[in-house]
């Protein structure tokens, strides 16, 4: 049966898409549709959701949306839900909530992708880990918050706090190099070595930033005037005349500073990447 | 409610809805550039239905690979064909486009397949295509009286015509015009131009349309001759590439599916008749710089230019000539002092119409606004000249440039001689720029005479003359010289006409 409707559904991917990849949707639904199929082909209705989810997979193959960066993360984030998180979760949902959360699931894929490339790629990255699709839109919106919330220009009095992260304890082998700022609170870190490898990192002050994890380059290069004086030294750098202690970081590779007040540094000879805040 | 919850909140709103069945429903995609629908098509047609590797129609520097005889250029940017990228700027931008090529090249099926993306049913597009044959009247064209009303009507006004249900299409696409007799022709041309078609003392309007003729070959091939005004009214000329042997398999894939290609069009790649009408707006408000209109002038004034036509300034074209029964030929001889190499009033027969340079600007914003780019650039127009020139610009073949053996390939094909007339046009206009720019100065000090007093108005004639003289002692006339007269002259006539008028109100 599932082939009957993979042939099916590729026919109308078809004609429905110029563009459309039948060996791509092929290589994404067979696996996706057996694993849906295997754990909810006894519930009432079983047949008539999983025409609907290859449905919306075709429509998402047919737009060019159900794609993968070289580094193997989803572009956006109607390609996680549709090719990866859909056909493991949706058989938690009760079977009476299927359809509605398979729609809301399309609804707010699709919706992302009227947005800036940042905001899709940042949701991407976050909701990857999530554990159920009951009451996806809330969890979306809460994720999204903190990134839209706007954030007041920093005084750059202090104190200023510092946050260390590693990015090995996402990506073994990435060697954080160039960065820039995707949003006000979003920051897009390049690896030195693979030119299509990315990590997002989240601005949050008292030391609360945090990697978001492998994304597409995030997209836009945020341009903020008036920003403050940074001077780095070994192990300690110099905001608007106070200095700053950084623990390990002996010269700098890449830096950048944003209107919020945060200040980051890569090094040429570590993973790790410094973050200071001053609200 | 926060902004992300907001922003939630209407994208819950989208098109996925849930039937009663449970099943989820998407409702039609809507939005989305247009002109990315429109690549989108480009891509599947090229892909899918009229398979081409000719891209003949590149953009940006181009690196010439091999001998220079043969020398092969390659551009770094995309390059399309123009036997389908003028068919979509056609269809977006409702001009006149005739495909020429021998038969089975897929002339009628680039012609159909923009009246499918315009939304018709295959079925509609086949009965609608108007097929040229010497039998072919002015009834089968536009339609008939009503039998019924014939026979009571005692004079023309009650009588109602069944009008043919094409002229009402948006896309109307006539099938080897040439092959039309004269006076349906002529109906033809009323339809064209005029946009309506009368019968029996009643008027049928056709509205806006995008108009695909073909034809095996428009230069005498026909069953009648097109007549002048006809040809005129078409905006642009394509060519099908000849079938690459390289795309077989493209073939052997159409024999084994029973389905036309045309019949598995794309629903994303459909333009309603609103998005077209949307397309065509936003087409127009390309803006076409002012050094792109310049330079295209520079050319344009180039081709009409005859120095022995006239001993007067403002008959030296090639219209002199020809409404005194004479041709180029008999005065481009040596006994013209022009440089027969580097002038390109030489080989051309005469200039061209207004209608072709508005022909020309339109599908060259319309290719501007398919590439993505804010204006009208120097490229679009060149890669689009020699479409809308080609059948309109005649060759002076008895012209000494083309007796050179590295010239005479251009006595067959008119695209590169069009192109090589235009680019040596831009390096003529880049050598005459530093004698252009006085005149170009005295024309932005001159837009407006009134706000200048009568001393200036008259140090500004004499000013003129001093350059009318100038120009005329230092060298030849030729075209770019006369035009730089004919500007003169006008500005020192409008300064004299201002003198008279400031001296009558002084009396």
């Amino acid at each position: 049966m599932i082939d009957a409707l993979l042939d099916e559904m590729a026919a109308l991917g078809r004609e429905q898409h110029s563009r459309f990849d039948a060996a791509a949707f092929r290589a994404i639904g067979a696996d996706a549709a057996g694993l849906l199929w295997a754990e909810t082909r006894d519930a009432p209705g079983a047949e008539v959701v999983l025409r609907s989810y290859l449905r919306l997979l075709a429509e998402a193959v047919g737009m060019g949306c159900a794609a993968r960066d070289p580094s193997g993360a989803h572009a956006n984030l109607l390609s996680l839900l549709f090719a990866e998180l859909v056909p493991v979760l949706l058989p938690a949902v009760a079977p009476a909530r299927r359809p509605r959360a398979l729609a809301d699931a399309w609804n707010l894929g699709e919706g992302l992708l009227s947005e800036p490339a940042w905001m899709n790629r940042y949701a991407a990255a976050l909701c990857a880990p999530v554990a159920s699709l009951d009451d996806f839109p809330a969890h979306l919106a809460a994720v999204l918050a903190p990134a839209l919330a706007p954030r007041p220009a920093s005084g750059w009095l202090g104190p200023s706090t510092v946050r260390v992260l590693d990015a090995r304890s996402v990506r073994d082998d990435f060697l954080p190099g160039a960065m820039h700022l995707a949003a006000p609170s979003v920051v897009c870190v390049h690896d030195r070595r693979a030119p299509r490898s990315q990590l997002g990192l989240f601005l949050d002050y008292a030391g609360q930033s945090s990697l978001l994890g492998p994304t597409p380059c995030l997209g836009a290069n945020l341009r903020e005037g008036a920003l403050p004086p940074v001077a780095f030294a070994r192990n300690a750098a110099e905001i608007a005349g106070r200095a700053v202690p950084l623990p390990w970081l002996r010269a700098p590779q890449d830096t950048l500073v944003t209107a919020a007040g945060f200040v980051l540094a890569t090094s040429a000879d570590s993973q790790r990447l410094w973050v200071i805040d001053t609200p | 409610m926060s902004l992300a919850q907001e922003k939630c909140a209407r994208w819950l709103q989208g098109r996925a809805t849930v039937a009663p069945d449970g099943s989820v429903h998407l409702a039609a995609r809507e939005g989305g550039e247009l002109r990315h629908k429109l690549a989108r098509a480009y891509d599947w047609i090229t892909t899918h239905a009229l398979v081409t590797p000719f891209e003949d129609v590149a953009f940006g520097h181009a690196q010439q690979l091999g001998r220079a005889a043969h020398a092969v250029p390659v551009h770094a940017s995309r390059a399309w064909s123009s036997f389908v990228l003028l068919p979509l700027l056609t269809l977006v931008t409702g001009q006149r486009l005739l495909i020429i090529g021998g038969p089975g090249r897929g002339k009628t099926s680039v012609a159909m397949l923009m009246a499918q993306l315009a939304g018709y049913p295959s079925a509609e597009v086949r009965r609608s295509v108007q097929r040229g044959h010497p039998q072919l009247t002015v009834s089968d064209l536009l339609g008939s009286a009503l039998p019924s009303d014939l026979l009571k009507a005692t004079h023309g006004e009650p009588v109602r015509v069944a009008w043919r249900r094409w002229l009402g299409l948006r896309v109307k696409v006539i099938d080897e015009y040439n092959r039309i007799p004269t006076k349906t022709q002529s109906a033809l041309l009323s339809l064209m131009a005029e946009g309506c078609a009368e019968a029996f003392e009643q008027v049928v309007e056709v509205g806006p349309s995008s108009w695909y003729l073909t034809a095996n070959d428009d230069l005498g091939g026909g069953t009648f001759e097109v007549i002048e005004a006809l040809r005129d009214r078409i905006d642009a000329v394509v060519r099908c590439p000849p079938y690459s042997g390289r795309m077989l398999d493209a073939l052997a894939d159409r024999v084994g599916d029973a389905r036309p290609a045309a019949d598995t069009l794309p629903r994303d790649i459909v333009l309603s008749l609103a998005e077209i009408e949307r397309a065509g707006e936003a087409v127009r408000a390309v803006p076409i710089p002012a050094d792109v209109l310049d330079a295209l002038g520079f050319f344009a004034g180039q081709l009409d230019f005859c120095t022995r036509a006239s001993a007067r300034l403002e008959f030296k074209n090639k219209d002199t000539l020809h409404i005194a029964g004479r041709r180029v030929a008999h005065v481009c001889n040596e006994d013209c002092p022009l440089d027969k190499q580097e002038n390109l009033c030489a080989q051309t027969e005469g200039g061209v119409s207004a209608r072709a340079y508005q022909s020309l600007l339109l599908l060259a914003k319309g290719l501007a606004w398919f590439r993505g780019e804010p204006a009208v650039s120097l490229e679009d127009v060149r890669a689009l000249l020699p479409w809308t020139l080609h059948d309109k610009l005649r060759i002076n073949p008895q012209s000494a440039f083309f007796q050179k053996s590295e010239h005479q390939v251009y006595l067959t094909d008119r695209v590169s001689w069009i192109l090589q007339m235009f680019d040596r046009a831009l390096a003529q206009r880049a050598a005459y720029a530093r004698v252009r720019e006085p005149v170009e100065r005295s024309r932005r000090a001159l837009v407006d005479l009134a706000l200048l007093d009568e001393a200036q108005l008259e140090k500004h004639a004499d000013e003129l003359r001093a350059m009318i003289a100038k120009l005329v002692d230092q060298g030849e006339v030729n075209a770019p010289v006369h035009a730089d007269l004919l500007v003169l002259k006008g500005l020192h006539g409008r300064c004299q006409r201002a003198l008279g008028e400031r001296r009558e109100a002084g009396r």
